[in-house]
Parts: C-alpha cells; sequence; structure tokens
C-alpha cells in the first residue's frame, strides 16, 4: 500500500509539472487559434521564453521577473508572427515555421555570446521557481508522502491553473471574449460591428506568444536547472495538438495537457525502475499525440475564420 | 518613349519583375547578414572572411584543388536539392512537409544500417532509404488524406519520433565498436568516372545528375502529367481534402510519399556518397531541412528554381565552413532568418498576383 501511494503520489507530481508548461502554452494557442490566426510558431514562442527566462533569472537572482521576461521574450517573438500574418498577410504556417526555426536560432547565438555556449549557466535553489507548501505536510505517514509528493510543487504549477480559469473567464463571461470568438468566425461581421479585427488579432497573437514564454520559461526555470537547446522539443506542438483535442476550447485544452502530461510523465515513473529504454518512454507523448489528433480532429469545432488572413474591406 | 505612374506599377507588380526583383533581393540580403555575421565573428578579418565566402572553390591554390571544392559542393548540393524538392513538391499541392526532418532522418538511419551493420550492397542502401523516408511520408499522406490532420502538425510529431528512433538505433549500432561522434560510411557510391572531371573528388557521384534529372521529372510531373495537374489543383481547393473525395486523398498521400522518397534519396546521396556524416550529438537533420527549406522558399517552389538556389545556397555554406569552423553555424542562422523571409516573399508574390487579380496589371 505504502509502494503504491509512493508511485502514485509521484506520478501525479509528474502529471502536474509535466502539464505546467504545456498548459500555458495550448491557453496562449487558445488565444491565437480562436481568434482565426493559426499559430504554429509556439515552439519558437517557448524556445525564447525558456531562454530569457533562465538569463534574466540567473543574472538578477529574482525568479519572478525571470519568468516575466520569459513571458515578455515569448510575446515578442508573437509579435513578429502578427505581423507577418496578421498585418502582412504572410502564410500563416510558413511564418509559423519561421518563428520556430528563428527562436532557437536567435537563443542559441545569444547563448554563445552570453556563456561562450549553447548550454546557460544552471541555476540555483534561490533563482529557480519556489515550490509551494514544501514542509506543510507530515512525511512521516505513508498519506503525508502522498500528500507531499503530489502538493509540495512549484509556484508556476498552481498558477497556471488559475491562469486557465482567468482564460476561461475572459472567453466566455466578458465583451473582450465574445469579440475575439467573433473574429474568428466572422470577421467582416465584426468590421461592421465596429470591432477592429486587425487589432484584436494582433492582440490575441502578442497574448499567445506571451503565454506560450511563460510556459518555456517554466521548463527551464521549474523542471529542469538549465536551457539547452533540447530543452523545448515538442512540447509546442503537443499544446497545439491539446487545443484540437480540447475542441479549441480552454477547459478542453486543459484535460488535454493533462493527458499529455501524463504520458510526459510515465518517463519518470517507468523510467527509473523498469528498465525500459528511456529514449523509447520519451516517445510516448508524440506518439499518443499522433493518435489523439486522428481520433478527434473531424469531431473539433474549427473557428470559422481559422487560416484565413483577413483583408480590410474599403 | 515616356512611361508613367501606371505603367511603373505595371511593371512592379508584374510576373516578370517578381521573378527577377525578389530572388535578387534575397541574394542582396543573404551577404548583408553575411558580412555582418563575420563583422560580429571575426571584426578584424571580416572582409577576407567574406570573400572566402563567396569564391568557396575559387579559392582554392591550384586548378585541381578548386575542382575537388566544386565537386564537394555539387556532392553535397544533390542532397540538398533532393530534400528542397520534398518540400517543393507538396507545396505545389498545397501542403506544407514539415515533416521532412523525419524523412530525412529515417533515411539517412536506413542508409547506416544497411551499409555498417548488414554491409549490404549500395543499391539496396539506397532503396531502403528511399522506402523508409517514402513509408514515413505516407504515413502524414493518410493522415491528412483519411482523417484530414494537418500535414504540418502531424509532421512535426513524427519527426519528434523518427529522430528519437533513428538515434536510438544509431547509438545501438556504434556501441559495437565505433566511436560515438559521427557516423559515416565513406564514399560508396560508385564514381563512374566522374571523379576524373572533378580532379579525382570521391564524392563526385552519379547522385549530382540524379538530384538533377528528379528536378526535371518533378517539373514535368507538375506541368505535363494528369497527376500534376490533379496536385496543382489540391492547391487551389484547399477544401477538397475535407469531402470524402478518394480523389483528393489519394493525392495528398501520393504527394507525401514521393516527398518522403527524395527526402531518403536525399539523406542517402548525402552519406553513401561520403559528402557528410551523421553527428549523433548534433542532429544534422535539423540544418540540412532549414537550408532545404531557404532553397525551395527562394526557389519559389519551381523545381529547378530550388535546384539553382540549392546550389547557391550550398556554395555559400561551404566557402563558409572554408574561411573559418565556425561558418556552417553562421549560414545555418542565414537561412533561418531567410526562412523567414521567406514567408515574406510568399506574401510578395501572392501580394502581385492580388494585385494583379484585381486589375493592376492587365493581361
Amino acid at each position: 500500500m505504502t509502494d503504491f501511494l509512493n508511485t502514485l503520489g509521484i506520478m501525479l507530481y509528474a502529471t502536474l509539472i509535466y502539464t505546467a508548461p504545456l498548459l500555458y502554452a495550448a491557453l496562449g494557442s487558445c488565444f491565437s487559434e480562436v481568434s482565426g490566426v493559426v499559430n504554429i510558431g509556439i515552439e519558437g514562442m517557448m524556445t525564447a521564453g525558456a531562454f530569457a527566462g533562465t538569463v534574466v533569472a540567473y543574472f538578477t537572482g529574482n525568479p519572478w521577473v525571470g519568468f516575466l521576461c520569459g513571458g515578455l521574450a515569448g510575446a515578442f517573438f508573437g509579435m513578429l508572427h502578427a505581423i507577418a500574418t496578421v498585418r502582412l498577410g504572410a502564410d500563416q504556417t510558413i511564418a509559423g515555421t519561421a518563428i520556430n526555426m528563428l527562436g532557437p536560432g536567435i537563443v542559441i547565438m545569444i547563448g554563445m555570446v552570453v556563456f561562450g555556449s549553447t548550454d546557460s549557466a544552471p541555476l540555483n535553489a534561490a533563482q529557480k521557481i519556489p515550490k509551494l507548501f514544501t514542509g506543510v505536510f507530515d512525511t512521516a505517514t505513508a498519506f503525508g508522502r502522498f500528500m507531499d509528493n503530489v502538493f509540495a510543487t512549484y509556484a508556476s504549477t498552481y498558477l497556471v491553473f488559475l491562469v486557465a480559469l482567468l482564460v476561461w473567464f475572459i472567453f466566455y463571461k466578458t465583451r473582450f471574449g465574445l469579440r475575439l470568438r467573433a473574429c474568428g468566425e466572422h470577421p467582416q461581421a465584426c468590421e461592421t460591428l465596429g470591432i477592429n479585427v486587425i487589432r484584436m488579432r494582433f492582440l490575441c497573437v502578442c497574448i499567445s506568444g506571451f503565454l506560450s514564454g511563460l510556459g518555456g520559461a517554466c521548463v527551464t526555470m521549474a523542471i529542469s536547472t538549465q536551457f539547452r537547446p533540447i530543452s523545448i522539443v515538442g512540447q509546442g506542438f503537443i499544446a497545439i495538438a491539446a487545443v484540437i483535442f480540447g475542441k479549441f476550447r480552454p477547459q478542453g485544452a486543459l484535460i488535454g495537457c493533462l493527458l499529455f502530461g501524463f504520458c510526459s510523465g510515465l518517463k519518470v515513473v517507468l523510467g527509473g525502475s523498469s528498465g525500459v529504454n528511456m529514449q523509447l518512454l520519451s516517445m510516448i507523448p508524440y506518439v499518443v499525440t499522433v493518435i489523439v489528433l486522428v481520433l478527434f480532429v473531424g469531431k473539433s469545432h474549427v473557428p470559422s475564420a481559422n487560416g484565413k488572413p483577413y483583408i480590410k474591406s474599403k | 518613349m515616356r512611361y508613367g505612374k501606371t505603367d511603373r506599377k505595371r511593371f512592379l507588380y508584374g510576373s516578370a519583375a517578381r521573378s527577377l526583383v525578389v530572388p535578387l533581393l534575397f541574394l542582396a540580403a543573404i551577404l548583408l547578414l553575411g558580412l555582418a555575421g563575420w563583422a560580429y565573428l571575426c571584426p578584424g578579418r571580416a572582409g577576407e572572411k567574406f570573400l572566402v565566402m563567396l569564391q568557396n572553390f575559387i579559392s582554392g591554390r591550384t586548378p585541381g584543388e578548386r575542382a575537388r571544392l566544386l565537386g564537394q559542393t555539387l556532392a553535397r548540393t544533390a542532397s540538398l536539392c533532393l530534400c528542397a524538392l520534398a518540400i517543393a513538391l507538396p507545396c505545389r499541392a498545397g501542403m506544407y512537409n514539415l515533416g521532412v526532418a523525419g524523412q530525412y532522418a529515417l533515411g539517412a538511419g536506413a542508409a547506416l544500417v544497411c551499409a555498417l551493420e548488414f554491409r549490404l550492397p549500395w543499391a539496396v542502401c539506397v532503396l531502403a532509404a528511399a522506402a523508409l523516408g517514402a513509408v514515413w511520408g505516407a504515413l502524414c499522406g493518410a493522415l491528412k488524406g483519411g482523417r484530414n490532420v494537418s500535414e504540418a502538425l502531424s509532421g512535426l510529431l513524427m519527426n519528434a519520433v523518427a529522430l528519437v528512433l533513428c538515434r536510438n538505433k544509431l547509438r545501438s549500432l556504434l556501441s559495437g565498436g565505433g566511436t560515438l561522434g559521427v557516423l559515416s560510411t565513406g564514399p560508396m557510391l560508385p564514381t563512374l568516372g566522374l571523379d576524373g572531371l572533378f580532379g579525382g573528388e570521391p564524392t563526385v557521384t552519379p547522385a549530382i545528375p540524379a538530384a538533377a534529372l528528379a528536378a526535371a521529372a518533378v517539373y514535368i510531373v507538375l506541368e505535363r502529367t494528369r497527376a500534376g495537374a490533379a496536385v496543382k489543383a489540391a492547391a487551389l481547393n484547399a477544401q477538397a481534402p475535407m469531402y470524402p473525395d478518394p480523389g483528393a486523398g489519394r493525392t495528398a498521400l501520393m504527394t507525401l510519399t514521393a516527398a518522403g522518397a527524395l527526402a531518403g534519396l536525399g539523406a542517402a546521396a548525402q552519406l553513401l556518397s561520403g559528402a557528410g556524416g551523421w553527428s549523433l550529438s548534433r542532429q544534422p537533420a535539423v540544418g540540412m531541412v532549414c537550408a532545404a527549406a531557404a532553397a525551395a522558399l527562394l526557389g519559389g517552389m519551381d523545381p529547378f528554381g530550388t535546384l539553382l538556389w540549392a546550389f547557391v545556397l550550398q556554395h555559400l555554406s561551404d566557402g563558409a565552413a572554408l574561411a573559418d569552423g565556425r561558418g556552417p553555424l553562421l549560414t545555418e542562422a542565414i537561412y533561418a532568418v531567410l526562412v523567414g523571409l521567406g514567408a515574406f516573399a510568399f506574401f510578395i508574390r501572392h501580394a502581385g498576383k492580388k494585385r494583379k487579380e484585381k486589375g493592376g496589371e492587365k493581361p
């Protein structure tokens, strides 16, 4: 029983910490996709956020400043994507792919200048995002250890669930959310009502970049201790798949991210003891993502104007 | 004879001007970025390094060395061109083959395993690389054709799976006695006397004319056959795959299968000719795809344009490597920027077309 509780606790802990970056990025993707802009550049924005967050936290010693800067770096790349796709009407998939190539390229180049290596310097405990509820539970008992395993986790993990709630509120309970959804469904109708579709989409893609940047920073400042070029490998694409799985709704994306977080967490539980090849275990989230795409992509309600550049009528 | 403002606009937005101006703008951008990069990397010797990058094989001391360096560039161009065609062909069908890194990696894995583990003849290695690349492309095609899963997203996810599979297999292959690092078969493909034309360079193989023939074949299929017309029709009607039309689904499947085979062939051409190796510590597929995407975008997805740009980009890459050890990193960064600019090139082309449709250019 004790072993079972221990394993379950570790499993839940791993699921939660791997869910957090995916959920930040998925919520960002929701903003962009629902407003009608395909954002396949989430991965590049996460990479920028991961690097900026680590560097700023390393030099300032303040993890929250680093975390915020991670978001801002993502927002900068989001702005580039918005300029290309919303302002200039460039192909959204190609522009996103360009962001995915530019993000890692630029941060690796800056990393070489700052650290003389593609890897950043490791963060110490004070520079990392703090853990909450450490020492709250009595670890002498099996149940206490279980609670400690599950809940003594990084603040960014708790924050993301609050952000998910906030995004849901914005989407479905505010005028901004209604306009945002309308821009993705029928931009011409929005324009006739005096809504500036270009501005709305531009803002949403920047918000998308900001949240993706936070997701990237979450990886390097909570799950690991330093930025490496392989820190962000596929998480952005998994987040997009979670959004498709969740039918382009924040609450659906949350469930999708929990599923993919669980798959990512499997390697923590199975990798240590079962002797299963770690490399093969790391493939599980991608394989599950492809299967989920096959099963759910046709059933998802894609916003009607998704992926279509909006040209303002004269 | 005086030309008015309308005539100038007509010329600027005309297809002939776009075909000429856009590549020239990009060439200027590459040169500017290259100069800026060298100024940053080697402040005192930027001009000298930049000149070597531009000259590449011309900077060789003797005619023999120049011929040898040109041969090396052509050998690598063959691989780059095949990969670029693997991006350009689906693009003509309105699909983005972002899974080309995975197809290239699996092609490389198949070629290396057949050559190093099973000691099979080169022809079998080439076929295995093409077949595995094709299978990986076909999976994306089947998902697109059958379930309307975005080929861009499925391709990117399949890349992750392919790269892990490839690394896992090749690592186990190396543990048998090789050293961790670059895995190479050496020149395995027969040269058929072509090496004699390039100072005895052993990497000059029939893969070079084969790449040019592949570009010609893609052109002929696209422009002169019914299958090519179907491919281009799929691009014109983006909604086609949403309907249960077996024709549209089959077109997606066939196009991505062919693209996967081209990427696999590109990997075989690179590794079996000895023009390059496979580094386990650094994913060579990613750098290759970056350059291939740049070549395809700059070539306007035209097979011959792609071939030409593949040569130009490879020429500059090899020149940068000759100039300095950090050269390849610099050119990779430049090509990443170029892909970004390529999105704008697409925009420029389409903007011109839209303007033409609105009456900016009279037929």
